[in-house]
C-alpha cells in the first residue's frame, strides 16, 4: 500500500476507534502498531512497542506535567479559588455586572495555578454561579461567562495544552508557556469588553450595582491571596528569566503550594493524598496518550506518509494561508467531539511537520493551535466546557442556557484569534525577549 | 467483595502509593536542586537522571489505577446516542483493545527488563545507578493493567 493511503487509512482508523469509545491512547497505540507491522514488519513493530513507552516518559522535560497538576490540585484543595474570586469581586465592585468581571479576573488568576480548562470551569460554576443567581444575574449569560473564561487555563501558564504541544513537537516548553501570557491577557480583556457591551445593551442582565467596599476590606481580601500571587510570580518569573527550567519551576510550585496550604491550615492528610491521587490518575492518562501519539508519529514518519504529504502539498501549491484555513476547519469540527489534548496528540504528528516545512513560526503555530482547541471546547453543540458547567451546576443550569450564553464569548474568542493571526507579535513578543 | 477483587484493589493501591511517593519525591528533589544551585552553587548530584527515571516508574505504576478507575480519556459522544446494548458492545471493544495493548507492552517489557539487568545498564550522570528497577515498573504496570482489563471483561464491567 502507498504511504499516503496507508497513513490516511491509519488516521481514519484512529478516528473510528475513538468514536467506538476505545480510549484515545489505546486507539493510537493499536493503529500505530498495526501500521508498523504492515509497513515495516512485525519485528520492527515489536521493538518499537518495547522501546517507545519507557523512552518517551523517562525524560526530564515530562516532569513538568505532574508537578503543575499537583500544584493546582493542592491549591484547589486549600480553598484558594474562593479567595481569589472574593478578591476580584471586592476589587471590581464599582462596575456594572461586577460578578461577571470578577469571574473573568478570578478565573484568570486561577488559570495561573491550574492548567486544565475543565477544572477551571467546574470550580467557578460551584463558586460564582450561586453568587450570581442570588443577585438575579442572567443565568444563561452567567453560565456562558463561566464556560468561556474556563478556557483561559489553556493559554495562561502553566497550561497543560502548551506543555503537551511542546512535548509532541520538541519546541521549548518555557518559550511556549511564556507565549501564552499576552494572548491570555488579551482574551480576558476581550471577555470583559464583551460583558460591558452586552450589559450596555441588556442592563437587566445585572440588575443591581454592588456596594463599593472600603479599602480596608480590599486589603483584607488581598492579604488572603498574596502568598498565591507571590508563588505565581516566582514560578512564572523563574521560567521567564531563565532562572529555572519549567520542570524545576513546577517542583518549586508544588513545594510552595504545600507550604502555603499548610501555613493556612487548609490541607489535611486526606486532602493531600486525594490531590496526589488525582494527579496520578490524570498524569497516567495524559502520558499514555502521549506514548500512543509518539508511536503514531513514528509510524507516520517511518511509513513515508509525512514526506508524501509534504510532496503532495507542494505539488498542489498549497500556501501557508490555505493550510491554516484547513487547520481552522479541522480543529473546530474535531474540537466539538474530542478533548483538546487528544486532538493535539492525534493531529500534530502530521500537521506540525507540514507547518514546519512551510516555514510557519512553531511558537506562533502553537498559540494558534491552542486557541483553536480553546474555541472548539466552548462551541455548541458539544463543546466540553459547556457540559462541565452544566454538570457542575447540579441542575441549576440547563444545556440550552449555556448554549445561548456562550455566544458573546465565542465572538470575543474569534476576534482574539483574528488579532493573533494579523499581529503574530502578540504571541511571539515575550518568548523572543525572555532570558 | 470477592478475594480476587480484594487482591486487585490491594495491588492497585500498592502501586498507586509507590507512584505517589515517587511523584512527591521528584518534587522534593527538584526543589532541593533549585535551592542547591541558587544558594550553594551545586545541585543535587544525579537529580535530573533520578527524576526522569523515577517519573517513568511513577507513570507505569499509576497505570493500573487509571485502568481500574477507567479514567483513560475516551470520547463518549457518539456512543451515548446509541442503545445501551451497543454501548455495552463498544465498552467491550475498548476493553479488548486495552488488553491487547497492555499485553503487548507487558510482553515486550520482559525483554526490556532482562536486557537491562543482563547488560548492567546504568543511568548516565554524576551518580550512575542501575536502570532495571525502574524498567521493572513497565512490566508491573502493563501486566497489572492487562489483568485488570481482563477482569473487567470477565466481570462484564463494560460500561
Amino acid at each position: 500500500m502507498e504511504p499516503l493511503s496507508l497513513g490516511a487509512l491509519a488516521i481514519l482508523s484512529v478516528m473510528a476507534l475513538v468514536a467506538l469509545r476505545v480510549p484515545v491512547a489505546i486507539a493510537l497505540f493499536l493503529v500505530a502498531f498495526a501500521g508498523m507491522w504492515v509497513s515495516r514488519g512485525l519485528p520492527f513493530a515489536l521493538i518499537q512497542a518495547q522501546l517507545v513507552p519507557f523512552a518517551t516518559v523517562s525524560s526530564y522535560t515530562f516532569v513538568v506535567v505532574p508537578m503543575f497538576i499537583l500544584m493546582g490540585a493542592i491549591m484547589s484543595s486549600s480553598g484558594v479559588v474562593r479567595e481569589l474570586y472574593y478578591f476580584a469581586q471586592v476589587s471590581l465592585a464599582r462596575f456594572r455586572g461586577s460578578l461577571y468581571h470578577a469571574t473573568v479576573v478570578g478565573s484568570t488568576l486561577f488559570a495561573a495555578i491550574s492548567g486544565s480548562t475543565i477544572v477551571n470551569s467546574a470550580m467557578f460554576t460551584r463558586i460564582a454561579m450561586p453568587e450570581m443567581m442570588a443577585r438575579n444575574y442572567n443565568k444563561a449569560f452567567a453560565a456562558g461567562c463561566i464556560a468561556g473564561v474556563g478556557t483561559l487555563a489553556a493559554l495562561i501558564p502553566p497550561s497543560l495544552s502548551f506543555i503537551i504541544y511542546g512535548i509532541l513537537t520538541g519546541e521549548s516548553i518555557g518559550r511556549l508557556l511564556v507565549a501564552g501570557i499576552l494572548p491570555g491577557i488579551l482574551t480576558a480583556i476581550l471577555f470583559m469588553t464583551s460583558i460591558a457591551i452586552m450589559l450596555r445593551w441588556k442592563p437587566h442582565w445585572a440588575p443591581n450595582r454592588e456596594e463599593a467596599l472600603p479599602i480596608r476590606e480590599k486589603l483584607r481580601a488581598f492579604a488572603a491571596i498574596w502568598p498565591v500571587i507571590l508563588l505565581i510570580g516566582i514560578v512564572l518569573g523563574g521560567i521567564y528569566t531563565g532562572f529555572m527550567p519549567p520542570s524545576a519551576a513546577g517542583a518549586v510550585g508544588v513545594v510552595g503550594a504545600l507550604v502555603i496550604a499548610l501555613l493556612r491550615r487548609r490541607l489535611s492528610a486526606r486532602e493531600f493524598s486525594s490531590s496526589v491521587e488525582s494527579t496520578l490518575s490524570l498524569t497516567a492518562s495524559l502520558f499514555f496518550i502521549i506514548i500512543g501519539g509518539t508511536l503514531f508519529a513514528r509510524f507516520l514518519l517511518t511509513s513515508g506518509f509525512i514526506g508524501d504529504v509534504n510532496d503532495f502539498l507542494e505539488a498542489n501549491a498549497v500556501t501557508p494561508a490555505m493550510f491554516l484555513a484547513m487547520l481552522v476547519a479541522l480543529y473546530l469540527v474535531l474540537g466539538m467531539f474530542v478533548d483538546p489534548i487528544s486532538i493535539m496528540v492525534m493531529t500534530l504528528p502530521f500537521l506540525f511537520p507540514v507547518a514546519e516545512a512551510m516555514g510557519i513560526d512553531p511558537i506562533w503555530f502553537g498559540v494558534i493551535v491552542v486557541k483553536l482547541v480553546e474555541i472548539a471546547v466552548i462551541s455548541p453543540p458539544v463543546g466540553m466546557n459547556l457540559f462541565a458547567v452544566v454538570s457542575a451546576s447540579d441542575g441549576q443550569v440547563q444545556t440550552k442556557d449555556v448554549f445561548v450564553g456562550i455566544l458573546p464569548f465565542i465572538v470575543a474568542e474569534v476576534v482574539c484569534l483574528a488579532l493573533i493571526f494579523s499581529f503574530p507579535v502578540i504571541a511571539t513578543f515575550l518568548p523572543d525577549n525572555m532570558g | 467483595m470477592s478475594v480476587l477483587d480484594s487482591v486487585t484493589r490491594t495491588f492497585v493501591f500498592a502501586c498507586a502509593i509507590m507512584s505517589g511517593v515517587l511523584i512527591v519525591g521528584i518534587a522534593a528533589l527538584g526543589f532541593a536542586d533549585v535551592i542547591g544551585y541558587q544558594f550553594f552553587d551545586t545541585g543535587v548530584p544525579g537529580a535530573l537522571e533520578l527524576a526522569s527515571k523515577g517519573l517513568a516508574a511513577a507513570f507505569f505504576l499509576a497505570l493500573p489505577l487509571a485502568q481500574y478507575r477507567r479514567s483513560h480519556v475516551d470520547v463518549d459522544i457518539v456512543a451515548n446516542l446509541l442503545p445501551e446494548a451497543l454501548q455495552r458492545l463498544f465498552g467491550y471493544i475498548g476493553l479488548v483493545a486495552a488488553l491487547a495493548v497492555f499485553g503487548v507492552i507487558g510482553w515486550q517489557a520482559v525483554d526490556l527488563v532482562t536486557k537491562s539487568y543482563q547488560l548492567s545498564e546504568s543511568a548516565q550522570g554524576i551518580i550512575p545507578f542501575a536502570v532495571w528497577p525502574f524498567k521493572t515498573a513497565v512490566l508491573v504496570g502493563a501486566i497489572g493493567s492487562a489483568l485488570i482489563a481482563l477482569m473487567q471483561i470477565l466481570g462484564r464491567d463494560a460500561l
